[in-house]
């Protein structure tokens, strides 16, 4: 435990690790703080959530006729007309070549009636439009639109299929019949998971690589390796230093990950929506960018969800930079070596041929990361596996693990001179 | 001389380098990858018609020449929509209702046509690209600029049009080379961050700085340092570039190398041809690589760990990147307005800027050598 203790000491008293934590808490909250204009907007929900509750049935949607028909007659007093919906006086004006922008003054008046009436006939037309879907066109979309080959329009095929039984299954349920933020105008599941929690990923992979690769080559680039290795404890330090990065880890991660989410969630209120099902109609949008959910998540769990994959993704990169450090010895190359890695799972469907590899190389945690939008969800190439976050942090887990047995074994009996 | 040798050895150590070779191949097909490619273009359709256009018209375009373009149009459209009127499927019978079949409908593109009537593919595209030509309309573009330009730029294109014969260099040519070359100046930071970082603090863990600096030669060490390093620098960018123009002039590139920048596309603050340009950008992204690798150089001096120097460089890089800073200051030199944001560009601004760049490096580089000299060992 001492031995422990001293290595994670190493961490803590390393400036430039505090530096990058902070900075990557300040771009955080500088990311945080691009939506903040749409809080007015976002409190219409709120509030209709917090009168009438989140799911929709006869009595919350005659609610909401009632809200589209009076910010409809809102609009109609301030540009003297009389329309129904604000499409049609849209349309009246577009083909006069009116812009809206030249009518209202205060373009809040058009905006809320645009997005009350899209809340309203949504939910209206909810069953019909889910009824209609099939998510398999998707991935025929996919195959057509790119030149794959036939082992893997297969996989698509066949994970497209199986979501669409899913799919099925839960339309029946009723799961999609719940409001949500409409993601189609704020896009607040993109603000979220992709600009915020991404930023805070990104943050805790240079912190984690670079302070695992610290950790682990200290003796090495500090020259006590002759000493410190030759003791009686000997290479069996580089098992405290394992269990010092993996606990620095879990700490940046719970720290960075329970602030930034606990600012998140105070900006912006999601009262009332945490027990909403994922699959909400509103928070999976609408057309090409239909995203829906491969389980069966509340949003509560599946902002959890999320942390807990970020949390694991950097979890592998340990392993990960634990195992190069036994090889290379060198606090130098180890960080460039990872951020080649890094480089080539992030853009390798630029250069390999596109068959099943191209499936495959999806499961690593950069590319993980980098699709942080569409955790949980049917989406993109590899995202379509029914487990994608379960097998890529599993067998990540498993063969890295066993990787760096071998290596340490190899580590033990090495040569230290370097 | 031995010792800026035994310097140069130390940078170039054969793991880094294979670590930088790859790092460059990689980022090439990542982000420059049209560099390699031979069509450059999506569609080898538009060199086709570039390459007819140039060997027809020459380096510049004249009134009459305008009006023999619209002509060879005009014609194309005559035959395509002879070629409708062999197909009983499709209701429209001009090009116009054509194309706004295809256009004006979210499901239909270039694919649906080449999918469904293959034998009208071609001869769309060619249309298109022709008509694209139709766009370099004086009254046209006048009228645009009167809304979006800004005074001396307006000043400057007015005077570009208004010659008899004004240049026919393509904007795509630009934007294609903009991509490459801006992905070559990263890749040349990139590579000389991972070459360079390692000097001083290799030198540092072995505690060699303490006897180099307790001998006769001393602390003018870092002087030589600082010339490997600039060689250094010269080498990688000569190397990067090379290897990009020698495929880039492989590509359609080469036909505009002899044309004025300064046509209906790209406002130009000067007179200058494409090759001298290319010369100017390989010359910045020279000066770029210096600046950057002496700025490496002083990170190195000064950071004690390689968590430090590492974790600023991959913020520097990652931001480099991120808000590609390069396609700005090395492509805008001498245009109008910066692309990106539509901002005025005014002449004096990017030099001011290298001037800026260039003063920083050695102002820290004599800072340091003065610290150097006097430094408690």
């Amino acid at each position: 435990m001492n031995l422990i203790q001293h290595e994670f000491k190493k961490i803590l008293t390393a400036p430039i690790i505090w530096a990058l934590f902070l900075g990557t808490f300040l771009m955080s909250l500088w990311m945080i703080q691009l939506n903040t204009h749409q809080i007015p907007q976002l409190q219409i929900l709120t509030e209709m959530v917090a009168e009438h509750g989140a799911e929709i049935h006869e009595e919350s949607l005659e609610a909401w006729e009632a809200l589209h028909r009076e910010k409809i007659q809102q609009m109609n007093q301030t540009i003297g007309a009389d329309f129904q919906t604000w499409a049609e006086m849209d349309d009246y004006f577009f083909q006069r070549g009116i812009s809206t922008w030249n009518l209202f003054e205060d373009m809040s008046i058009s905006r809320n009636a645009q997005l009350v009436e899209n809340y309203f006939q949504r939910a209206q037309g909810a069953d019909a439009y889910y009824q209609a879907m099939d998510l398999r066109t998707f991935g025929e979309n996919l195959i057509e639109g790119n030149h794959f080959s036939e082992s893997l329009n297969q996989i698509i095929r066949q994970n497209f299929a199986h979501a669409q039984e899913k799919f099925e299954a839960f339309v029946e349920q009723g799961e999609h019949r719940y409001f949500f933020f409409n993601n189609d105008f704020h896009a607040m599941h993109d603000h979220l998971f992709s600009r915020v929690l991404g930023t805070v990923a990104w943050g805790l992979t240079i912190l984690v690589i670079l302070s695992t690769g610290y950790l682990m080559n200290y003796e090495f680039d500090y020259g006590t390796h002759g000493l410190v290795y030759s003791t009686k404890k000997g290479r069996k330090l580089q098992w405290a230093k394992l269990k010092a990065s993996l606990l620095a880890t879990t700490l940046f991660s719970v720290l960075l990950l329970s602030l930034v989410l606990a600012v998140y969630f105070t900006v912006y209120d999601y009262s009332g929506l945490w027990d909403v099902p994922v699959r909400s109609l509103f928070l999976s949008g609408e057309g090409m960018a239909f995203l829906v959910s491969r389980y069966s998540l509340t949003f509560g769990q599946f902002v959890i969800g999320v942390a807990l994959v970020i949390f694991g993704a950097q979890m592998l990169l340990v392993l990960m930079t634990t195992t190069l450090s036994l090889i290379l010895k060198n606090g130098y190359l180890v960080p460039v070596l990872m951020s080649l890695i890094a480089l080539v799972s992030l853009f390798y469907h630029h250069f390999i041929p596109h068959n099943s590899l191209l499936y495959y190389l999806g499961f690593t945690p950069f590319r993980m990361l980098a699709d942080l939008y569409s955790t949980f969800m049917v989406w993109g190439v590899s995202q379509t596996h029914p487990h994608y976050e379960l097998v890529t942090l599993g067998g990540g887990l498993v063969s890295l693990s066993i990787l760096c047995l071998m290596c340490y074994k190899q580590f033990s009996h090495a040569d230290l001179k370097k | 001389m031995t010792m800026i040798g035994h310097e140069l050895r130390k940078i170039f150590e054969w793991k880094r380098v294979l670590i930088v070779v790859v790092i460059s191949i990689l980022m090439h097909f990542i982000w420059g990858r049209t560099a390699f490619d031979v069509n450059l273009f999506t569609h080898p359709m538009w060199s086709e018609v570039m390459r007819e256009m140039v060997a027809t018209y020459g380096d510049s375009i004249d009134a009459s020449e305008v009006a023999h373009m619209r002509e060879v149009l005009n014609e194309r459209i005559q035959s395509f929509e002879a070629e409708l009127a062999h197909h009983s499927t499709i209701f429209a019978t001009t090009f116009d209702e054509f194309e706004a079949e295809v256009f004006g409908n979210d499901a239909l593109n270039y694919r649906w046509v080449r999918g469904y009537y293959p034998e009208l593919d071609a001869l769309f595209r060619e249309i298109n690209i022709r008509q694209w030509q139709q766009n370099f309309d004086v009254e046209n573009q006048r009228r645009w600029l009167s809304y979006h330009g800004y005074e001396a730029e307006i000043q400057r294109w007015e005077e570009v049009v208004n010659r008899e014969e004004i240049s026919f260099f393509q904007s795509e040519i630009f934007y294609a080379y903009r991509g490459i070359i801006s992905s070559v100046a990263l890749i040349v930071v990139v590579s000389l961050a991972v070459l360079i970082s390692p000097l001083y603090v290799e030198e540092k863990k072995s505690k060699m700085l303490q006897l180099q600096y307790s001998t006769k030669m001393g602390r003018r060490v870092f002087l030589k340092k600082i010339v490997a390093v600039s060689i250094a620098a010269f080498l990688v960018s000569v190397v990067q570039i090379g290897v990009t123009f020698g495929f880039f002039l492989q590509t359609i590139g080469n036909l505009f190398l002899g044309m004025n920048m300064s046509g209906f596309g790209t406002p130009m603050w000067y007179d200058i041809t494409f090759g001298q340009f290319m010369v100017l950008t390989a010359v910045l992204v020279w000066l770029t690589g210096t600046v950057f690798a002496t700025l490496t150089f002083f990170l190195s001096r000064i950071s004690t760990t390689y968590i430090m120097m590492l974790a600023i460089q991959i913020v520097v890089i990652i931001l480099l990147m991120a808000n590609r800073v390069f396609e700005s200051t090395i492509m805008d030199v001498i245009r109008a307005r910066f692309d990106e944001n539509q901002m005025f560009n005014p002449p004096f601004l990017m030099p001011l800027f290298y001037l800026g760049l260039v003063g920083m490096a050695v102002a820290l580089l004599m800072w340091q050598w003065k610290r150097e000299r006097r430094l408690d060992i």
